[in-house]
């Protein structure tokens, strides 16, 4: 594990990452393990003021896929996952510059922009790897609930989770290496995240934000409703592709500056 | 001829419009030498340093590495030099042993038993978590790692500091083996003292500019010595202070006090003339002889 920036990377991730999954399972266990139960108690209606459900981005929690979608795919999956990769992000290139690490690094016969793939990868292993901690959960707990949806479809949303978890990591190494400085790389994917996410969600009700919602991640992982639908290929193509431009960024943003002490 | 390691060509750095962190820096490094690159805090130093190692990008100026191009040819430069930054950051929980695996693993793999050796002359217990670590100890990581893989070239931002004096001197201990070997160094210190064992030659940077460059033969010949002298009766002031190299003569008492610029022959002599009861003289200090040479210089 230690012979590589990628793999030191993932290494010294490692006791993180295993919180944060436990995080997800717990999350995932609670709202949709239990689902059956919190339907039969009458727990789950669809009497849900409108605002509310206007924010959450679904009304229909009738079905299990509305109820999924809601509960874990737009709300408490994204902010768990966009959470982590937004750290991950963060001390990619700005936290470690902030630390000094990146001095050495890159005192070393490493060029920047291997630098930045490195870290990157480690990024989308590890946020990878949440995906497929979700996929797996919610598998089981749709199993355990009897709640008739296929795995593909599970996959889809999760790879789509996943995604999005990345372009939010992404944003943020890619801030960082464009500044250098953590706490701007952190307020500006909170801002990205927390606007996109109301951008998409109220574009249904919002007519003037109809235009807007295309330029959403949000729009890309649930646009195409994924728990009912199975994988949107185009829409999840753009995900990438915003990937690979964040990427085109930093290596950018890094090439071109002083680092900081 | 002469191979030069380190080529500088009026560096210059600029942080913003008001801030000149480096000023036309224009200095060669040969092979096989220890440069002490001296100055005071602030002065530079960090700056043409990292400026090296492609941290940072010159505002205009030119450098060159072995020939190299320090910029176009980073990967190259920078696999055969050894960088000791004057901040550590070692943190985390790993130990200094899996750090100094993974900094060797990105140089392509450094020999257990070199980091091991290393480790040992500097009395560095590998196993200890590094964030546990003392300043000094940190330092000795930071050594290691610059070290290990036995560069060519040695720049090492001020590396004594933390050390304790026994530390300090297995240290030039190093640096003596590293220059007897051919290899070079390029060490910055604010005090002159930590390198004017081991140094070949000097540079002083002062507000970003090269005051001097010197070799240390002649600043040692150069040196300016404390002198008391002590008769059995007052003598008189003006005989001395007519002789050249003695300044800030002071009789007080029966005692004369003076600086001594060079050889202490012609003192001597004059003093023979009375009654001497006792001489003492303190060892030569370079800094006073460095920055009493330079601000003649510059006042004058």
């Amino acid at each position: 594990m230690l012979r590589s920036i990628f793999t030191k990377t993932l290494y010294d991730q490692r006791r993180s990452l295993i919180w944060w999954s436990l995080a997800l399972v717990w999350v995932v266990l609670v709202y949709a393990g239990g689902y059956r139960q919190y339907v039969e108690a009458g727990l789950v209606t669809n009497k849900v003021p409108e605002f509310v459900g206007a924010i959450m981005g679904s009304t229909d929690f009738s079905s299990a896929a509305g109820y999924l979608t809601a509960v874990i795919f737009t709300l408490l999956g994204p902010v768990i996952v966009v959470l982590f990769a937004t750290f991950t992000g963060a001390r990619a290139i700005a936290g470690d510059e902030e630390a000094g690490m990146l001095d050495i690094l890159l005192a070393y016969p490493m060029s920047r922009t291997r630098v930045v793939l490195e870290r990157t990868g480690a990024l989308v292993a590890a946020v990878t790897w949440l995906g497929l901690v979700v996929w797996v959960t919610v598998s089981a707990a749709a199993a355990f609930s009897d709640m008739g949806l296929g795995l593909d479809r599970i996959a889809a949303a999760a790879v789509g989770l996943a995604l999005l978890g990345i372009v939010f990591g992404m944003v943020t190494l890619a801030t960082g290496a464009l500044t250098g400085s953590r706490p701007l790389a952190l307020g500006v994917t909170a801002a990205v995240a927390l606007g996109s996410f109301l951008v998409n969600n109220l574009a249904p009700q919002v007519e003037s934000l109809e235009q807007a919602q295309k330029l959403s991640p949000f729009y890309y992982y649930l646009g195409g409703d994924p728990l009912r639908s199975g994988f949107d290929l185009p829409k999840l193509g753009a995900l990438v592709l915003i990937v690979l431009a964040l990427v085109a960024l930093a290596i950018w943003g890094l090439g071109r500056r002083d680092v900081a002490v | 001829m002469t191979e030069t390691m380190i080529e500088t060509r009026g560096l210059t750095k600029r942080y913003g419009r008001r801030t000149l962190a480096l000023d036309g820096l224009t200095l060669d490094v040969t092979k096989g030498e220890v440069l002490g690159f001296l100055g005071p805090n602030g002065a530079g130093k960090t700056t043409t340093i990292r400026l090296l190692l492609d941290l940072i990008r010159p505002t205009s100026g030119e450098i060159r590495l072995f020939g190299l191009d320090s910029r176009r040819d980073g990967l190259e430069t920078r696999r055969r030099i050894g960088y000791l930054p004057g901040e550590l950051p070692f943190e985390g929980r790993q130990n200094g042993w899996e750090l100094l695996t993974f900094l060797g693993n990105l140089r392509g793999g450094v020999g257990h038993r070199h980091i091991r050796a290393l480790a040992e002359r500097l009395d560095l217990d590998l196993d200890q978590p590094i964030r546990t670590l003392s300043k000094g100890n940190k330092q000795k990581v930071g050594l290691v790692q610059a070290f290990m893989h036995e560069p060519e070239l040695l720049v090492l931002d001020e590396p004594s500091s933390g050390l304790d004096p026994l530390l300090q001197r297995e240290f030039l201990q190093l640096v003596r083996e590293i220059r007897k070997e051919g290899r070079t160094v390029f060490m910055s210190s604010h005090i002159l003292a930590e390198v004017e064992d081991i140094a070949d030659r000097v540079a002083i940077l002062r507000e970003g500019r090269l005051v001097a460059i010197e070799d240390m033969r002649d600043l040692k010949q150069r040196a300016v010595r404390q002198m008391e002298i002590l008769f059995d009766a007052p003598v008189p002031a003006e005989t001395f202070g007519m002789i050249p190299g003695v300044r800030d003569v002071k009789v007080d008492g029966n005692t004369l006090s003076c600086t001594v610029e060079g050889p202490a022959d012609a003192l001597i002599k004059a003093a023979a003339r009375f009654t001497v009861i006792s001489v003492l003289s303190r060892a030569p200090d370079l800094e006073d002889a460095f920055l009493e040479y330079y601000s003649d210089e510059r006042g004058g």
